[in-house]
């Protein structure tokens, strides 16, 4: 493992930035967004092909991110990482910003726009396909809320994928057992989402989604060269702030002018 | 499919995916360019967003093939989002317009379509009468970049016009020049409008004109052409709300035409099962009755 004290440091500054967009703009999400830091501070430091002058490269990496409502710890990421000015975040949600609260592709670095769950994954699929039908060697990653997998058109694309061994295609499933009314388990179980996953022909792997170390060597397995990967990741909504953790609230609210100052110092303290 | 084919050889681009519809036609494609199709299975949803993932990562225009609105209204929130505001290479073909399949029932009738996809930003709506025609649109369809809808009857068709179509994008087709009424059709009932003209004889003359391309509309053409009447009608195997007379509809009054607008379309929520031509009779589509309507509402007024 590479620079681990780099990517906690980016991870904490994600969740700060983050922090200071939903308090200005008085946007939702915060929670949803937390519990993916650090996934999405791994694959665009460590592991991704792609950079801020390779996003029109025809053989750079994909990745979508198909809970586009965790827009705003996305866009903290991305201006991280280069692709997008760090100004640009002060204005989240604000009119005549390129930044609203799900992710949009005319934002550099963006390549689809998401929102509405269960379309990224089919589009994931196909963009998994077009390569390996035209020879393409890059990989296309795309990022799942579990709630989402309530949703029947991600079972049509696993059921393509898997038939087809698109085994340049990487899903990893944010796995913080929350969705919009309650626990995903009181809605509607996923116990055993593995096996379900197993079944349709993709392989699958459990990882703890807040730990650099896990993460890293998860992907130093990937891609399979067998068969489509997808990666359960074991995440906490809210990560990084004690009274979010693990609160449905956090998926709407966003902080008053106290809550973001105890936010702002827990984040700072770690 | 033919026209595909041959397309297909000229541009490698091109690339088909059916949702497990097209058995005995699609074969020759499948054949000849297996690495540029993809059964997708009866899932259409997932169909559209792997056709948008596809064309959008290798450059390709991706053709979808189903039936009635299997490709549409099913899978219609990808549709927009994913392939419309994307503005993806995706053109979806859709068989079975109208009531075409009038046997099969509710289920199968494409009635809301021209209403719902012509919403839809970015669309090109080809609406062809005849294979002339819908040769004339597969080639439009491929020289623009952006998603599309065509809307076709079935194979086999007759041919409405022997000359070879050389329409573009936003051009209305003159199938017959009259000065009484302007009838104006959409899709293969086109042919209901000419044997109603020709029913008319010269007790109402009328003009006959196609939408091949139903959106978008070259409107100052269109302007110029409809100010010469006083009566216009409008042909469409479509429900009566949203479709051809809604459009036609706006465009006379927007513009302020002195024009009487007589509609010829399905009521809401048709269901009812039987041949399609019975089914166009039991709604006043026939011709007979499309003629007999316009000549009781010219002699009314005029």
């Amino acid at each position: 493992m590479k620079n681990l004290d780099g990517l906690i440091e980016h991870a904490q500054s994600v969740r700060v930035n983050a922090l200071n967009m939903v308090y200005r703009s008085k946007a939702s999400h915060i929670g949803s967004g937390y519990s993916c830091v650090e996934l999405l501070v791994y694959l665009y430091s460590s592991w991704l092909k792609v950079s801020s002058d390779l996003i029109l490269d025809s053989n750079r990496d994909r990745f979508i991110l198909s809970k586009g409502h965790a827009a705003a710890v996305y866009y903290a990421v991305l201006a991280e990482f280069g692709f997008i000015p760090k100004g640009w975040l002060d204005k989240y949600c604000q009119i005549n910003s390129p930044l609203g609260g799900h992710v949009d592709r005319n934002v550099p670095g963006v390549e689809i726009s998401t929102g509405s769950l269960g379309h990224g994954l089919p589009i994931a699929v196909g963009m998994a396909l077009a390569a390996k039908r035209n020879n393409k060697k890059y990989r296309v990653v795309a990022l799942l809320s579990d709630g989402e997998m309530e949703s029947g058109a991600n079972w049509e694309a696993f059921n393509m994928a898997g038939a087809k061994n698109l085994d340049n295609l990487i899903v990893i499933i944010d796995r913080n057992n929350m969705q919009a009314m309650g626990s995903t388990e009181d809605i509607l179980p996923m116990k055993n989402l593995d096996e379900r996953i197993r079944s349709f022909g993709c392989a699958c792997f459990d990882v703890n989604g807040h730990d650099f170390f896990a993460i890293d060597s998860i992907f130093q397995k990937m891609p399979l060269n067998c068969q489509p990967a997808v990666i359960i990741a074991h995440t906490i909504k809210g990560k990084g702030v004690s009274f979010m953790e693990n609160k449905l609230e956090w998926h709407y609210k966003s902080p008053n002018d106290e809550q973001f100052r105890i936010a702002k110092k827990e984040l700072e303290k770690r | 499919m033919n026209r595909l084919c041959e397309l297909a050889r000229q541009d490698e681009r091109i690339c088909l995916i059916v949702g497990d519809l097209g058995f005995s036609v699609v074969e020759p494609f499948i054949k000849e360019f297996p690495k540029r199709f993809l059964n997708a299975g009866v899932a259409e949803q997932s169909m559209t967003g792997i056709a948008v993932g596809w064309s959008l990562a290798e450059d390709k225009i991706v053709f979808i093939y189903s039936l009635g609105n299997f490709p549409t209204l099913r899978c219609l929130e990808q549709i927009r989002n994913d392939c419309c505001a994307h503005n993806a290479n995706v053109k979806i073909i859709s068989l079975g317009s109208g009531i075409t399949y009038g046997q099969s029932g509710y289920s199968h009738f494409a009635v809301e379509d021209l209403a719902v996809m012509g919403a839809m930003p970015n669309m090109t709506i080809f609406t062809p009468a005849d294979p002339g025609e819908a040769k004339r649109c597969l080639d439009l369809s491929v020289s623009i970049s952006g998603p599309a809808y065509f809307r076709l009857a079935k194979n086999g068709e007759l041919r409405l016009k022997e000359e070879i179509c050389f329409f573009d994008i936003g051009d209305f087709v003159e199938y017959r020049s009259g000065k009484d009424i302007c009838i104006i059709g959409v899709g293969t009932i086109l042919s209901e409008c000419l044997y109603a003209a020709d029913l008319l004889g010269n007790d109402v003359v009328a003009e006959v004109i196609g939408l091949p391309v139903f959106k978008p509309l070259n409107e100052t053409k269109l302007i110029n052409l409809l100010k010469k009447f006083s009566f216009i009608a409008t042909v469409e195997e479509h429900s009566s709300y949203g479709g051809l007379a809604s459009v036609i509809g706006e465009i006379i009054s927007r513009n302020g035409l002195n024009a009487k607008l007589l509609k010829f379309a399905l009521p809401e929520g048709f269901n009812k099962t039987g041949l399609q031509g019975d089914l166009q009779k039991l709604c006043g589509l026939e011709s007979t009755q499309i003629a007999s309507k316009i000549r009781e509402a010219v002699s009314k007024l005029g």
